[in-house]
């Protein structure tokens, strides 16, 4: 009786509570029925509002007459919903997957998609399936129009290299690089983007243009890849683990000649009765005599540097959530993976900690990281298991790696496999990132933002070798280093938003200091007592004992400002300044000035657009122009500086000045003190319509880039090689455009999202200072064949060029053939053009062929890249796949020439193609007759300088997604399996085209397929 | 409203200003050349960057002798050097070998470079004035001593002589400009030097420090090669009879480990090498490549990199019986074919690598003495002539030649054949070719170029500009046939 009064009673309080207000309750769930925890239920006009419970489940009490709910939710659309008195809804949500709505981060900041007035490509992983990826870069390869990033090199820990909208430096390696910011904090190197797991990632934003980039000044000349972490954002507790295991198989490889086939070739090559072969002799031009060549082993190199049987597995554990408004996250993640080529190997530990609160007016958030890679750089020579004479076999008699067959070249050409035999190499990396910010809100739309934050990391590497490498090398050699970083980072702003009628202004003005410092040292020694002391103890080498060490600081000081004003979400204006000064630049050009305007107009957002095509939800016109800045030089360039070193001249030991930064000759440079910014002019045109059932955005731009930093070559003869100054520029102008698609059938049961994506960039040098530099030299076994890069006004910063080769002399053209020295078998090349008296050329045949009959090949950067994605869900289940495509650009296949062209070479394997050589019986048009030696021309031709375009089918990705309702310990699960590189079209002969430039020994790494089984639990 | 406009402009205003300081750049391990060019020990550093930029490649000095004088000629044969791929090594091929392009070619005029440092700034520093000239006279020599061989594998040069300018084009001057630029340096140098027993009696540790007696012996080689006859047998008599030097009485005593430094008698100008030191720095290389035969003692502990480098028969059978020099060559019976190896430039057994001990000498009295005869027997003094060449054969143990039995031509063919006996493989015998016997070099040119009916086998008596030099150089014009 007590118990059913005091219930009656409070159940006619709670009657008396909510007859005076009301209260709605509801459901909040997705397409799929699936409930919504976290979804924000905000009352329309008020400050009113609650979140749905892990059970997407909410209670809010209404304040208004006639209330309005807004639903919002991340990656969803947001829904105005009229309560008209009901007490409980059920509100299903649909995914806003063409990303109408989207928020991107920009510089200082974040808007929304459709706000923007700058191009800007986002990436969501979870959207992707990730499923191979360790890398994050990788997750960006093919997904981002305009950005081409090689996946010549898919060996996890490499550095990715990134050319977005086209080749935009004269230096080499992190010049032109994009800049990468991480949760707020530029990074002065790209590599940095292996410290951050990908399941950690949230979004990454790429900004491609001035409106864009222009409020990151230094740097953001390349365009800006933003990469933000995840945050807590569920009630209670989320626990979240995924494992995943895979390996990698060679999906192309050699033919080489086998043991018989390669005594021959040698054997017929030392009996040709046309070829001189000097000092190969009978005694020692071919490795077997006749009638030994059956009972020849046969080894096949390749698959005895393969690591068939490679394992690779990743593990990540996070957990998040919100707890009396803390937003936290902290995960672990452990990656192991070994290489196609042992036994490199590559491991990872990765832990992070994030928090974010947010209390009365103060945002608070603080982020740790830190990160350990370790690098087995040991590596069994794939390029030797080409070259390697097949008749040895892999150990002798004695039980030592077996040597070389030709007698000559034992002493220089090592086993195959000899580096794991005789060395240990390996690295160390440590990296760690804190940084915190704070912000406040003074007054109403006035917030004030102070972020700091320090990143170190130290890289340490480790080397011996304990026995010998060539036959007469007797001594064991080690040696260390180690070089550390730290980057310290801060930044403040104040930023004022106002709404007043039609009218939404935003100003932010603030400023950042950057400082960067590099130390290392190394030592080296050799002629260790016993093997394995080495590095452990480098003082116990008794000879060649030296040591170095460096030191570097470099600063970047700057301000900032930024209005953003839009009319009725119609009219959106955006104007950006920025003034940056950094200590490498000379005394009176320290500081750079990038201002930068973007304008968009939201068609969609009137009223007759509105009711004229009503299903258009986005038509958006926007147009950009600005200046973006880059300060990526090396320092020291602006004093004349003095450094030291010993030198004997005797019997004493004196000090020896140098200058130019180095004793080295080939790299002196002459100082400049007027060494300033290079400047970056963008252009950018978009177009960008969509609705929930398909986007397409359209941008056409133009980025010039001035004051590039050259290194113009001076006069040898001066002592020093070149001097750096601001007189190069280049222009790239392209288009990109992509289009994707949502589309459902069978009552929303089958769902499809295709995607496609062009982009076309032409890339141009307009100014060289009249210069023209000779680049990318093709180099066979430490002779150099000439140069196949010209750098000049006119042509691509890449351009290839190279003669045209026609084909073979067949007998019938002996008579032409004599005119230019050559006999039938022989390569034949056309003849352009002459030489004028002064070197100056002439067109027209002149009878020779010389420099001057070379033709511009191509350029090395490709100019059309492309992709085409597709993601098909059919209940729980997930197919997905992409293709990349990457189009028109130059390789010179040097491999081509070391592998097929039938001659000497030192005795090394070739590819069975030489069987097909020209011989009077087999008038070939394509592999020329026996000869003596490489013909440096033909190396330099179009037989050789291929096009390395290609379509691949990079990822394949199957997953079947399990969702568990009701109180279960686990939430969901899903299982992947994933193919990358399945499928390659291409013409190119050698074994990837995706390489860039140059296709030689000195960068041949087999060609993977990556297949991955995974899965990934939510608790 | 519009006090919000005042802060963040403030804000940018106080950044500007106040920043300027922080933004100097700092420098580290290195310092700045006004803080440099005070004291004694800075000129001497500065000197000592002179021959230490040849110093890496020292061995870039030395391998070229090596190639193109002594491969590059009817004495050396075998191995890569006789086949087309290293037809560039011995310059008969239209190409530059990679060592030229960016060994020799920069680091020569890195050195060139830093001579004219020292003649810009250390004239005008307060410093004590025995060290200021000695300084000043090795730079002019060392200036000199490039030149001179720069122009005799090249022909004209560009003359640089100051590093206050930075043209972007520099033309090439004639081959009389550069020998009276030779000239003058040496002139320059040989007043300011000091000779050896001054140098022994200040307790110089730096035995490969140029003296007044080495540019002497230089200018006589530039003497030699112009024809300037009498000059040259005045400044060799400037030589010989300061009595500083004297014939080492065992021909291999000249080039032995144990007799190196200053208690060699006989060597005037040597390049100085340590074992062990790295990279290749202050190292041999040269003996190295010869070495390998199995019969010589440690065979193994050298590289086969040359493959069977020999010296030619025909060569060696040149020699007299008898003939104490032959000592230096040494008949391999491992060898099936061109059997006569090279012996005289001995091992360091301290080797590492490629970095050998055994010092190289540039000039030596031997040299000397058979330029003045060469000298002597052009001017018609056949006695004088034969009396210098009777000295170098006594010490090779053969018999005195008598004056009465040659005419000046007859002489000096025997003069070119004592060369060779006595200087073979240390750099000279295809300048002595070129110069004393024209018509055998171009037959041997003939011999050993694919293509000198197409182009004329006069081209190849230069060798080709690197292609390195020629594209960062507009001023610079290819040798004629290239």
């Amino acid at each position: 009786m007590k118990y059913l009064l005091s219930t009656l009673i409070l159940f006619f309080s709670i009657l008396t509570v909510v007859a005076q207000e009301a209260i709605v309750t509801g459901t909040v769930v997705g397409a799929e029925g699936e409930t919504l925890p976290g979804v924000n239920v905000l009352e329309q006009g008020t400050q009113n509002g609650t979140i749905t419970n892990p059970d997407g489940f909410f209670s809010l009490s209404l304040l208004t007459e006639k209330p309005v709910l807004l639903i919002s939710y991340v990656g969803y659309i947001t829904q105005e919903i009229t309560v008209a008195g009901r007490n409980s809804m059920r509100i299903v949500l649909t995914e806003d997957l063409i990303n109408l709505e989207e928020v991107v981060v920009v510089g200082y900041g974040t808007a929304k998609k459709s706000d923007l007035t700058g191009s800007v490509t986002s990436v969501k992983p979870r959207e992707l399936n990730v499923s191979g990826i360790s890398n994050a870069a990788q997750m960006l390869q093919g997904r981002v129009t305009g950005l081409y990033i090689s996946s010549h090199n898919q060996n996890p820990g490499a550095t990715p290299e990134f050319i977005l909208r086209g080749a935009s430096s004269f230096q080499e390696g992190e010049a032109g690089q994009p800049l990468v910011v991480i949760d707020g904090f530029p990074m002065d190197n790209t590599s940095y983007i292996n410290t951050i797991n990908p399941s950690d990632i949230e979004q990454i934003d790429v900004l491609k243009d001035a409106s864009a980039t222009a409020i990151y000044g230094s740097r953001g000349a390349n365009g800006v890849i933003i990469i933000t972490t995840k945050q807590g954002n569920k009630q209670g507790i989320q626990v979240d683990y995924s494992a995943k295991v895979f390996t990698q198989t060679v999906a192309r490889t050699i033919d080489v000649m086998d043991a018989q086939q390669y005594a021959r070739f040698y054997y017929d090559l030392a009996h040709d009765p046309n070829l001189q072969l000097g000092g190969y002799g009978p005694s020692n031009g071919y490795p077997h005599p006749f009638g030994t060549w059956d009972t020849l082993h046969n080894t096949n190199w390749q698959n005895e540097v393969i690591n068939s049987g490679n394992f690779s597995q990743e593990h990540n554990l996070s957990l998040s959530g919100v707890r009396e408004g803390v937003k936290y996250r902290a995960a672990a993640n452990y990656y192991g993976g070994q290489g196609i080529i042992g036994p490199s190997n590559y491991r990872r530990i990765n832990t992070l900690a994030r928090l974010d609160y947010d209390y009365k007016k103060f945002s608070f958030n603080l982020n740790l990281n830190y990160t350990n890679e370790h690098r087995n750089l040991v590596e069994n020579s794939f390029e030797r298991s080409l070259g390697f004479s097949p008749s040895s076999p892999v150990y002798d008699k004695d039980g030592n790696l077996s040597q070389h067959a030709f007698e000559a070249n034992r002493s220089w050409y090592y086993n195959p496999l000899w580096p794991e035999d005789a060395s240990e190499s390996f690295s160390e990396d440590n990296t760690t990132r804190m940084s915190g910010g704070l912000e406040y809100e003074i007054i109403k739309g006035l917030r004030a933002s102070v972020k700091g934050g320090i990143t170190v990391n130290n890289s340490e590497s480790f080397f011996q070798r304990f026995k010998p490498f060539y036959a007469t090398e007797k001594d064991t050699e080690a040696n260390i280093s180690s070089s550390g970083n730290r980057q310290i980072y801060t930044d403040f702003f104040l930023q004022y938003t106002n709404q007043f009628s039609e009218h939404t202004i935003s100003i932010m003005a603030g400023g950042s200091y950057q400082h960067f410092r590099n130390r290392g040292h190394w030592s080296s020694a050799v002629n260790f007592p016993y093997p394995n002391i080495g590095f452990y103890n480098i003082n116990a080498g008794l000879l060649e004992r030296q040591m170095g060490s460096n030191w570097y600081e470099k600063q970047v000081v700057s301000g900032l400002g930024r209005i953003n004003y839009d009319y009725r979400g119609t009219y959106l204006v955006t104007i950006n300044y920025r003034l940056d000064g950094a200590t490498v630049f000379g005394p009176e050009h320290k500081w750079g000035h990038f201002p930068s305007f973007g304008l968009a107009y939201r068609m969609d957002q009137e009223e007759y657009f509105s009711n004229a095509v009503p299903f258009l939800s986005i038509f958006k016109i926007r147009a950009g122009y600005g200046l973006a800045g880059n300060d990526n030089i090396p320092g020291f360039r602006t004093q004349q500086l003095i450094g030291f070193r010993p030198v004997h001249v005797g019997g004493g030991i004196t000090n020896a000045i140098y200058w130019g930064n180095t004793y080295n000759p080939e790299q002196a440079y002459i100082p400049n003190p007027e060494l300033r910014w290079e400047n970056t002019y963008t252009l950018n045109v978009g177009l960008e319509i969509g609705n929930p059932k398909f986007y397409t955005e359209v941008n056409y731009y133009s980025t010039q880039h001035k004051d590039l930093i050259l290194n113009r070559q001076v006069p040898r003869e001066l002592g020093y090689t070149n001097i750096m100054i601001n007189r190069g520029s280049m222009i790239n102008t392209g288009i990109e455009a992509k289009l994707d698609l949502f589309l459902s059938f069978f009552n929303s049961e089958l769902k499809w999202k295709p995607g496609l994506w062009i982009s076309y960039n032409k890339n141009e040098i307009t100014d060289l200072d009249g210069d023209v530099i000779l680049d990318k030299d093709v180099w066979i076994e430490r002779t150099s064949y000439g140069y196949t890069g010209i750098k000049q006004k006119g042509y691509p910063l890449n351009a290839i060029w190279g003669y045209d080769f026609i084909g073979i002399w067949q007998e019938s053209e002996q008579e032409e053939a004599a005119t230019y020295n050559a006999k039938p078998g022989d390569p034949k090349l056309a003849d352009i053009n002459g030489i004028g008296e002064n070197g100056e050329m002439i067109p027209g045949p002149d009878g020779q062929i010389t420099e001057q009959d070379r033709i511009f090949m191509g350029d090395a950067n490709p100019v059309f890249t492309g992709g085409f994605s597709s993601q098909l869900n059919y209940r729980n289940f997930e197919l997905s796949f992409f293709f990349e495509g990457v189009f028109d650009k130059a390789v010179v296949n040097v491999n081509k020439a070391t592998l097929t062209f039938p001659s000497h070479q030192y005795g090394n394997n070739k590819a069975t193609r030489v069987l097909d050589r020209w011989t009077p019986s087999n008038p070939s048009n394509d592999v020329p007759s026996l000869t003596r030696n490489l013909d440096e021309k033909l190396v330099r031709s179009n037989w050789a300088i291929e096009d390395g375009s290609f379509l691949r089918l990079r990822d394949l990705t199957l997953t079947y997604k399990i969702y568990f309702e009701g109180d279960k310990p686990i939430k969901n699960l899903r299982i992947f399996g994933s193919a990358s590189n399945l499928l390659t079209f291409t013409r190119y002969s050698g074994i990837n085209p995706d390489v860039w430039a140059i296709d030689s020994d000195y960068n041949l790494i087999p060609f993977v397929r990556v297949f991955t089984l995974g899965v990934n639990a939510s608790f | 409203m519009k006090y919000l406009y005042i802060l963040p402009v403030t804000l940018l205003l106080i950044l500007a200003w106040a920043c300027d300081d922080v933004l100097e750049e700092k420098i580290y391990g290195q310092i700045t050349d006004d803080e440099f060019w005070q004291t004694e020990q800075d000129a001497v550093s500065a000197i000592m960057a002179a021959y230490g930029s040849l110093g890496g490649d020292w061995e870039g000095f030395t391998f070229w002798q090596f190639c193109i004088e002594d491969m590059g000629t009817d004495i050396g044969t075998g191995g890569y050097f006789g086949t087309l791929d290293y037809q560039a090594y011995t310059g008969w091929s239209g190409t530059t070998p990679d060592f030229v392009d960016w060994g020799i070619w920069p680091s020569f005029w890195r050195t060139v470079n830093h001579a004219n440092a020292v003649l810009d700034r250390v004239p005008d520093m307060d410093i004590d004035e025995e060290v200021k000239k000695r300084v000043i006279g090795e730079a002019y020599a060392l200036r000199a001593m490039i030149y001179f061989y720069l122009v005799n594998w090249f022909g004209g040069m560009p003359e640089i002589t100051t590093t206050l300018e930075a043209p972007t084009e520099i033309p090439r001057q004639t081959v009389e400009s550069n020998y009276t630029l030779i000239e003058s340096d040496l002139k320059n140098a040989i007043d300011r030097l000091p000779d050896k027993s001054t140098l022994i009696s200040m307790g110089e540790q730096d035995y490969g420090r140029v003296t007044s007696h080495a540019a002497r012996g230089m200018l006589a080689r530039a003497y030699l090669q112009q024809g300037k006859w009498t000059e040259c047998a005045a400044v060799c008599q400037e030589i010989i009879s300061s009595g500083e030097y004297s014939l080492e009485s065992n021909y291999l005593d000249i080039f032995s480990l144990a007799n190196e430094g200053f208690n060699n008698k006989e060597v005037i100008w040597v390049i100085p090498f340590i074992a062990g030191t790295s990279p290749a720095i202050d190292a041999c290389v040269l003996q190295v490549y010869l070495w390998r035969a199995p019969e010589k003692p440690d065979y193994d502990k050298y590289y086969d990199w040359s493959g069977n480098i020999r010296v030619t028969s025909s060569f060696f059978s040149t020699f007299e019986n008898n003939d104490l020099r032959k000592a230096g060559l040494f008949s391999s019976t491992d060898a099936t074919e061109d059997p006569i190896m090279l012996l005289k430039h001995p091992a360091d057994p301290a080797t590492e690598g490629f970095s050998s001990g055994t010092d190289y000498p540039v000039i030596r009295l031997a040299d000397v003495l058979l330029m003045r005869a060469e000298a002597l027997a052009n001017l018609g003094d056949l006695e004088s002539s034969v009396t210098e060449v009777n000295k170098v054969r006594a010490r090779a143990g053969l018999p005195a030649l008598d004056a009465g039995n040659f005419t000046s031509q007859s002489l000096l063919d025997h003069i070119r054949n004592e060369r060779r006996w006595e200087l073979y493989f240390e750099g000279h015998a295809r300048r002595d070719m070129i110069r004393m016997d024209y018509n055998s070099m171009i037959e041997y040119i003939k011999s050993k170029s694919a293509d000198w009916e197409a182009v004329g086998a006069e081209r190849y008596l230069l060798l080709p500009l690197p292609s390195s030099a020629l594209a960062s150089n507009p001023g610079l014009i290819q040798n004629p046939g290239f």
